[in-house]
């Protein structure tokens, strides 16, 4: 043989390099164990750690309101820190004793210190807070779940230390619960030397953590771009995965939930409906603005509320000898109709279907929007049957778009005057001009636009203070004839742009009313504002006023584009304005006439319009006189 | 010098935005919008052209198409927008090559952005 012919010293080479291979793979297995643990601890200790921070969340003494209203969170998370609920927050290990310990301000300290938009608490800085560089961590770790304590071993590096630790959160009322969420990796490094011992603490460790990956495995599955293998990340990355995929998953179940439910009082109504057979209920139904149908097997329209049948122009008897395919209707009723058609499956069943659906309204000049709910029948019920839920939505979607338009008109308004104010600061600064008209005119522009913006600003938060109603009226006695002069002296320049004449018509008596003076000039700013913007150049604006029975009318008139009555009511609304190019050309946010209007009700008076297209506007503003004071002029 | 077209609706940015351009040495003529500036644009020729993107009549965008499609001009062209969604219209303005600056905007690096279109353009030639 080959072997036997080899000297001595050759075969015990052989044997060395064999008994050197063996330590490599010996020691290549022990460090990749090492490592392999590691990372299975810091996946095990970010799932963990996040277990606890909803079990915070929905115990609620630190939790986000979930509504990404920052400040209101962090003002309850303060609040209840503060309120004695919560007497501290403690990391403790194994042996009960106290490695970190949080008083209720400290805990608001960390409410203070999020910045995520995350819906439950920020781990990050509860993370930071407790194991960050200043508290000096710990970090082997060992898992015990909920459903059984976790032995498994291994070294993670602090070979010999052995602590499992776990968060306790202790509330006064009613004692403490301390969830212990123990990772399950904790040292055992010392003596490791035997390929089977590590082998088999290695397994060991696999197998008491495979629950745990799977649930991160099943997380991440929800999550379409994570392409990254959760168990290399970072403590910190996988949180992130974790709490985003978490959310996801609550919020997935939460529709879940809600379908179910729904599906279930579906159910309920259309039992109820079948056995009331036209009666009480199906009248009561009639009633409502929603439209209901419901079908039942082979798609027969086993009912039609009053709604539907408006909508789609059916006679309710007719509409209830219908199956699906003979139903033939015009408009809303083409589109839902084809709609239903559509989703129902191969199999005759149909599937939940929730969407918004638009068209083109000519008589309104507006598109109408409808909301419509599918949802399939279940329990004791026919296949292929379903409800059908249909609402005019309408006026949500026109006042969700008129809001993205205000905000979009807003600002490209802040930033005109920015952008003057700017850039003629700079001409200011830059020192290349040195013309004393150039500079003047700086100066000039400078003042003007910081007041408008100024205005735009004020417009704004009294648009603000309507809407919470924290608005408060100052009254006192208002000279009118001041306050109409000093209206008029305030836009005279904007008109003299314009070379629009501008004339105060007033009576030679003028008394004061009582009224908040401040308030008033708002009121008279934004219709004066209005009639020179939308009146061409070399045009007429009347300012007049004129006492009645009851009540004194401050009219403002101009001879501009006018507004079609169409649009009189909706001129008023917030954020509205006319779709006409010259309206839409000028600059404007749609809040002037609103905060008007909303000023002049809060006076207990009101607010009207009489204009034509292209015939002008004649903007009457009508304020109650005191009780006392009508009687004398009615008496005189 | 150069022959600039300066396309703005709003007139204290027109002026101060003249007065730099001047300064610069360059000769500015001024169009109240999109409209009268297609008018300037059939009289006479222009080395750059700055426009605003919100103007009665002709808006920026639609001057900056008929640049480029109805009189096959290839010069530069600065589009100043104070628009919310200033990504979406950078994306527009893609295909006909013109510059956006976002309002509000320091007239000095408006005029260095105009001296560097400037020198590019003189380059190609």
């Amino acid at each position: 043989m080959f072997v036997d012919d080899l000297p001595a010293r050759h075969g015990l080479s052989l044997v060395a390099i064999f008994l050197l291979g063996l330590l490599a793979v010996v020691f290549t297995a022990v460090v990749e164990t090492r490592r392999e643990a590691a990372r299975q601890a810091d996946v095990a200790f970010s799932y963990a750690f996040r277990l606890l921070a909803n079990r915070l969340a929905e115990e609620n003494p630190l939790a986000s309101t979930g509504d990404g209203r920052k400040e209101q969170r962090l003002r309850e998370l303060t609040e209840f820190a503060a309120s004695g609920a919560v007497t501290s927050l403690r990391v403790l290990d194994s042996t009960r004793r106290v490695l970190v310990s949080l008083k209720p301000d400290e805990i608001g300290q960390i409410a203070a210190e999020t910045t995520s938009e995350d819906r439950s608490l920020s781990t990050d800085a509860l993370l930071e807070f407790l194991f960050g560089p200043r508290r000096q961590p710990v970090f082997v770790m060992r898992i015990a779940s909920s459903g059984g304590s976790v032995e498994a071993r291994a070294d993670a590096g602090e070979i010999g230390v052995d602590g499992a630790y776990f968060l306790e959160a202790q509330r006064s009322n009613g004692g403490a619960w301390n969830d212990s969420f123990r990772l399950p990796v904790t040292t055992s490094g010392v003596g490791l030397v035997i390929m089977g011992a590590l082998l088999a603490v290695y397994h060991n460790m696999r197998r008491q953590l495979r629950g745990t990956l799977r649930v991160a495995d099943q997380l991440r599955s929800r999550k379409d771009r994570i392409t990254e293998d959760l168990s290399t990340l970072r403590i910190t990355d996988a949180l992130d995965i974790v709490a985003t995929t978490w959310n996801q998953l609550i919020d997935a179940a939460r529709g879940w939930l809600s379908t179910v439910q729904q599906t279930s009082a579906t159910d309920e109504l259309a039992r109820a409906l079948q056995q009331s057979g036209g009666g009480t209920l199906a009248e009561a139904l009639h009633a409502i603005p929603e439209g209901m149908m419901l079908l039942t097997q082979e798609v027969r329209i086993e009912y039609v509320n009053a709604t539907i049948c408006r909508l789609f122009c059916w006679k309710m008897e007719e509409a209830r000898q219908w199956t699906l395919p003979e139903a033939r209707a015009q408009g809303i009723g083409e589109a839902v109709l084809k709609i239903v058609r559509e989703s129902l499956q191969p199999d005759g069943t149909y599937p939940s279907r929730s969407e918004t659906i638009e068209l083109a309204d000519e008589k309104n000049r507006e598109k109408s929007c409808y909301r419509l709910n599918l949802f399939p029948l279940q329990r004791g019920h026919a296949p292929g049957s379903c409800f059908l839920f249909l609402r005019d939505v309408s006026q949500q979607v026109r006042a969700d778009r008129a809001r993205e338009d205000f905000v979009a008109q807003v600002t490209h308004e802040l930033r005109t005057p920015l952008t003057n104010i700017r850039a003629y600061a700079e001409t200011l600064a830059s020192g290349m001009f040195d013309d004393p008209k150039v500079i003047t005119d700086c100066y000039n522009v400078i003042t003007k636009e910081t007041r408008r913006l100024s205005r735009l600003v004020e417009d704004i938060l009294s648009v603000s203070q309507l809407e919470v109603g924290s608005i408060e009226l100052h009254m006192d006695q208002v000279d009118l004839r001041s306050l109409l002069n000093d209206g008029v002296r305030d836009v005279r320049g904007l008109a003299d742009e314009k070379n629009i004449d501008i004339q105060l018509a007033l009576p030679a008596k003028l008394e004061s009313i009582r009224a908040d003076r401040d308030k008033l000039a708002v009121v008279v700013n934004n219709l004066l504002g209005n009639a020179i913007k939308y009146t061409p150049k070399e045009g007429n604006v009347v300012v007049g006023c004129q006492v009645a029975a009851q009540s004194v009318v401050i009219t403002v008139k101009d001879n501009g584009i006018g507004i079609d009555p169409a649009d009189h009511a909706r001129v008023f609304e917030k954020f509205q304005r006319g779709n006409d190019p010259e309206v839409t050309n000028e600059p404007g946010t749609g809040i002037g006439l609103y905060t008007a209007r909303e000023i002049v009700r809060r006076h207990g008076g009101d607010i009207e319009v009489i204009s034509e297209k292209r015939a002008g506007s004649t903007f009457m503003v009508r304020l109650p006189l005191p009780e006392s004071r009508a009687s004398s002029v009615t008496r005189s | 010098m150069a022959r600039i077209l300066v396309a703005e609706d709003e007139p204290h940015i027109a002026h101060v935005t003249s007065l730099w351009l001047r300064q610069h040495g360059h000769q500015v003529s001024h169009a109240e919008n999109g409209r009268v500036a297609m008018t300037l644009l059939q009289d006479g020729s222009f080395e750059v052209i700055i426009s605003d993107m919100n103007m009665p009549e002709v808006n920026g965008m639609q001057l900056l198409r008929a640049v480029r499609e109805q009189f096959k001009l290839q010069i530069p062209f600065i589009l100043l927008s104070a628009r919310c969604d200033q990504d979406h219209l950078a994306e527009q303005i893609v295909p006909f090559r013109a510059r956006l600056f976002a309002k509000p905007f320091m007239p000095s690096r408006l005029m260095a952005e105009v001296e560097q279109l400037l020198e590019s353009s003189a380059s190609m030639r």
